[in-house]
């Protein structure tokens, strides 16, 4: 196509359009400089080394065969997955839960509403911190109430299981709240009408669920799975001020691992690859998602 | 629809907040650009030449802060006195990234001046070249001058060939805190030190009870595992963390696996070491937990607690040192590793490489150091400079302890890489012991992955 | 019925437990830790940590960096958001589909970017000041954003904006008095999503300042484990207070949050 026609047809869009692309135009802007472009500088980055007070130079893909030659970064993945996986089967169905109850016609339900927010007001280094002192094996109330009842000292952060069940209900506890809204949030959209005819029909409080109330609030289910998924994934600060990735590298999930090579090491080489992973895993997981929501919609 | 809409008084509550935001907006807005101001150098020059000094005590951590910051003000002002032209701007950074920001900015191109380090990061500021060479400064200074601040290994930190960046401050070392009573209890002599690992170890077991632990140590996801615990093991084995002639981590020897094996038996076999050391902090693993009582003997007992110590009783007159120190129920001993199979180090003073006035920053450094201006910095630990060891308060057998102990002592290996060296140690301990894996081929592998990224560095 | 409304006072009664405990505990430790470095609680409840937090000048100056970056990064991030979410509702325009990268690019790892825009920050003249916090909460605010204020104008009816277009309104004109009001609660739901996130990140404060009066509040908090150990009480009563501006803004405004997600996130 000649440079001249495209170009004309651009000048055409621009004036008729004006409008809407002048509103987004502040917004693109900043996303294109500040988003974008550092993306596109990881993968640059990731590519080279770069040591401190040196020029960087071009080392091909070295970064992610050292990487994924490590049994430590193959253990960051599945540390990372592991976690991801816990904190959505922690978090998820407790977040349903409290949105059907919360939503629930009782007299007083919604105050709670507001109440079961507060994790997510807390930050996430003061939660981390606040969750290491219960379970502080000599002044922990958890720790005390489990050896009142069992005789036995429970070392949550020496004991890899209890060491990632800690980062797991440490990070459900913080995102449950957010995933409690959203799916309260299609739970207020449904009719009550839909469930007094399923009614009719005989269907009983689990058939009202899978029939009514599930799928009409997949769309919320969705969003807030794909949310608490990345969040989770490149989490870093709540996992770090709580084990720092210990015992062992046993709960060193990706994001703490690049934190650690970019700000404490400064190892940019490594840490860019980490993010790439890192990047490339997140768009995995939401093909993945569209995938299964678009099944469900086709069926 | 209507309930959508807001009322006025709503709207009202939002106008107000939004409002009070720009004010506040405003009012900070003004103190963060007049930052970079301060950097700039003063226009006229009748103005006093302004020495940022980096350190690392934190203003809102704790009360007992006070001390180090009475210390800093009368070093600021007493330096001030006798130079008019120049003036102490005081800047805080935390203490376990002072480093790492000295570095960082260097990068940046933001000016410090005076700086406090670590002995441990010297490597990398070499490396870097934020902090200059201050041989040229130190010209003038006498032999004797000289040798009463390098005696101990963090002068040697701070040295590379004729190059000097860093001083010290104080000696951090550590020793074997232990209970005189708990001693006594268990049949023990609190008089006769321990000079054997077996020694320590029996003892140790004597002293187990079931509320008490015979001997503290560390293994947290910390430095410390390392610097306290590992480090001195494997030397005390006659083997070494770090290659210095290679420059690769060698720490999968034959002593690497013995100190292993000792530190998984204290654990597991013995039962004289808690298992909850793994997990928690140095503080309340060591510190903490010996001034509640829980421990008999404390090893890696570090020259900065003498003054709990002494607020717990378990020592008089020893903080501030008097020639009347002596011991109560608690006490020192050297820890009974190998000749120099123990760490010391110390807080260390530098200039920065972008310091626009390196001769008011060293003379200033000067100051600091001076004998008079050292001995009653709080967080010196114990004495940097020789000399003022041969005051009358630290002569009592509790501080001679110290000195040995000092002398004794080495720093951690010399490379650009130690943070990664020590974190991945640290790690290594730290699954073989919670996950019961074989020792000799999990030392290989931490030791495989550290070497394919930084042998040679 | 009367066996099911137990049940389910039964359950948000647990839920409530689950989700109090660590702040009841937090709260706890701020009124019977000992000030300083101890760690033996005492059976007293005193203000000892708070009064000291309180005298601690710098304390207030974390306090207006939080604020200053919080209300900045609404300020900013708010008319971006109305604008592009208004284009996006109200428009159709060639490469509206693009959009999609809006819900995309947000879910993209932060702390990956960081690095480069640590970079970028420096050669800006950013680095090291308050803006650059603000900037980077801007950045990754933004786009879920102008989703949500999207899915708020999508909700009001058109026609309302055209007969005021007919009563003499501009397109902005109409945009300006009548949607903007009817999107309030949307825009209130934006600026409390901004605010939070906001005031709780530590990440970029980190990684874009470095001078000790520039720090926000989650980084004074950890200052509170020290090289001296962990002064409890401080850091808990720290704590409590930081977590007070957001709350309160939470409480005021929560009926509308509440309903702005569900006009956000419901199309």
């Amino acid at each position: 196509m000649p440079s001249s026609r495209s170009s004309r047809k651009g000048l055409y869009l621009l004036s008729r359009y004006r409008l809407p692309y002048l509103l987004l135009l502040p917004a693109v802007v900043v996303l294109v400089v500040f988003l974008a472009w550092p993306l596109g500088s990881i993968f640059y980055f990731s590519l080279r080394e770069t040591p401190l007070g040196g020029a960087s130079i071009f080392v091909g893909l070295d970064n992610f065969a050292l990487l994924l030659s490590e049994n430590r970064f193959l253990n960051n993945l599945a540390a990372s997955l592991r976690y991801l996986v816990g904190v959505l089967a922690l978090s998820v169905p407790l977040a349903y839960l409290a949105a059907i109850l919360v939503s629930s016609r009782l007299r007083g339900a919604g105050i709670f509403r507001t109440v079961f927010m507060l994790p997510w007001i807390i930050a996430p280094v003061v939660s981390s911190i606040l969750f290491r002192t219960m379970v502080d094996p000599y002044s922990g109330p958890i720790t005390a109430a489990l050896e009142w009842l069992t005789g036995e000292k429970f070392l949550f952060l020496v004991k890899p299981d209890l060491a990632v069940l800690s980062i797991v209900v440490h990070s459900a506890w913080r995102s449950f709240p957010f995933e409690m809204l959203l799916i309260a949030a299609g739970l207020t959209a449904i009719s009550p009408e839909l469930y007094d005819s399923a009614k009719v029909d005989g269907a009983g409080a689990w058939s009202q669920f899978r029939y009514v109330t599930l799928p009409l609030t997949r769309n919320q289910l969705f969003v807030a799975v794909l949310l608490i998924t990345i969040w989770t994934l490149q989490d870093a600060e709540g996992v770090y001020s709580l084990t720092q990735g210990g015992p062992g590298y046993v709960t060193e999930v990706a994001g703490v691992r690049l934190f650690k090579e970019a700000f404490i090491y400064f190892n940019i080489g490594i840490g860019s690859a980490i993010g790439v992973v890192l990047i490339l895993l997140s768009i995995l997981f939401m093909i993945l998602y569209l995938r299964v929501i678009g099944a469900g919609e086709s069926q | 629809m209507g309930n959508r809409r807001l009322n006025r008084r709503q709207l009202l509550r939002i106008g107000t907040l939004g409002l009070a935001g720009l004010g506040l907006g405003a009012c900070t807005g003004a103190t963060a650009t007049t930052a970079p101001a301060a950097e700039a150098p003063p226009a006229a020059a009748a103005e006093p030449v302004t020495i940022k000094w980096a350190h690392y005590f934190d203003p809102l951590q704790s009360p007992a802060q006070k001390f180090n910051f009475e210390w800093m003000e009368r070093m600021a002002s007493t330096f001030e006195a006798d130079h008019p032209e120049v003036k102490i701007e005081p800047e805080y950074f935390d203490w376990d990234r002072i480093d790492d920001r000295a570095i960082m900015d260097f990068e940046a191109g933001i000016k410090h001046d005076v700086v406090f380090g670590s002995p441990q990061l010297m490597a990398k500021h070499f490396e870097v070249g934020d902090f200059i060479d201050l041989a040229p400064y130190m010209a003038g200074w006498s032999d004797e001058e000289k040798t009463d601040l390098a005696w101990s290994p963090v002068w040697a930190s701070g040295s590379n060939g004729d190059v000097q960046i860093a001083v010290p401050t104080g000696v951090h070392t550590r020793s074997l805190a232990y209970r005189r009573d708990m001693f006594e209890a268990a049949g023990l002599d609190p008089d006769t030190p321990l000079t054997s690992l077996d020694e320590c170890l029996a003892a140790a077991q004597a002293l187990t009870t079931d509320d008490v632990y015979g001997l503290g140590m560390s293994f947290g996801p910390a430095r410390g595992t390392i610097e306290l615990y590992f480090g001195p093991l494997i030397w005390h084995f006659g083997g070494e963390l770090w290659d210095p002639e290679a420059k690769e981590a060698s720490f999968a020897s034959e002593a690497g696996i013995q100190a292993a094996n000792f530190i998984h038996d204290l654990v597991y076999t013995h039962k004289v070491t808690p298992e909850s050391a793994i997990g928690g902090t140095y503080d309340d693993a060591i510190l903490v937990a010996f001034l509640e009582g829980r421990l008999a003997m404390g090893w890696g007992f570090g020259s900065y607690w003498i003054v709990s110590l002494e607020e717990g009783g378990f020592v008089k007159g020893c903080f501030p040192a008097t020639d009347a120190c002596a011991v109560d129920t608690g006490g020192v001993m050297v820890t009974p590793t190998a000749p120099g199979a123990q760490f010391t180090n110390g807080w260390t003073l530098s200039v920065h490489a972008l310091s626009e006035h390196p001769q008011e920053a060293f003379t200033f450094m000067e100051h600091l150091i001076k004998p008079d201006s050292l001995y009653d910095f709080p967080d010196a630990g114990l004495p940097a400079r020789l000399s003022l060891w041969d005051r009358p308060e630290f002569q009592s057998d509790f501080y001679q302890t110290w000195l040995e102990a000092a002398g004794k002592g080495r720093p951690m290996p010399a490379t650009v890489h130690y943070a990664e060296l020590a974190d991945t140690a640290a790690a290594c301990l730290q699954e073989i012991l919670v996950m019961e894996e074989p020792v000799e081929d999990t030392l290989t592998r931490f030791q495989d992955e550290y070497n394919s990224k930084y042998a040679g560095k | 019925m009367r066996g099911r409304d137990v049940l389910a006072w039964v359950g948000l009664v647990l839920i409530a437990v689950v989700v109090f405990f660590p702040i009841a505990w937090g709260i706890k430790t701020s009124l019977t830790a000992p000030l300083g470095t101890g760690r033996l609680s005492t059976p007293l409840l005193h203000l000892e940590s708070y009064r000291y937090i309180l005298s601690q000048p710098l304390f207030v100056v974390y306090l207006k960096n939080s604020l200053f970056v919080s209300l900045g990064a609404i300020a900013t991030a708010l008319p971006m958001a109305v604008m592009g979410g208004y284009a996006l509702a109200r428009f159709d325009f060639p490469g509206k589909r693009l959009s999609v990268l809006l819900l995309v690019l947000p879910l993209l790892p932060a702390i990956a970017v960081l690095v480069p825009l640590i970079v970028y920050m420096q050669r800006l003249g950013l680095y090291n000041t308050l803006y650059a916090v603000i900037l980077a909460n801007v950045v990754f605010n933004t786009p879920f954003a102008v989703w949500m204020v999207r899915g708020f104008f999508a909700s009001i009816p058109y026609e309302i904006e055209e007969a005021a277009t007919m009563d003499g309104c501009s397109r902005l004109g109409s945009l300006w008095r009548i949607s903007i009001p009817l999107a309030a609660p949307g825009l209130i739901a934006v600026s409390i999503f901004v605010f939070i996130n906001a005031w709780n990140n530590y990440l970029y404060a980190f990684a874009f300042t470095t001078s000790p009066d520039l720090a926000v509040l989650p980084q004074a908090l950890l200052r509170f484990l020290g090289a001296w150990g962990t002064n409890y009480g401080g850091l808990t009563a720290a704590a409590t207070l930081a977590l007070l501006p957001p709350a309160l803004f939470f409480l005021l405004f929560q009926k509308w949050f509440v309903m702005g997600m569900v006009a956000g996130t419901g199309k």
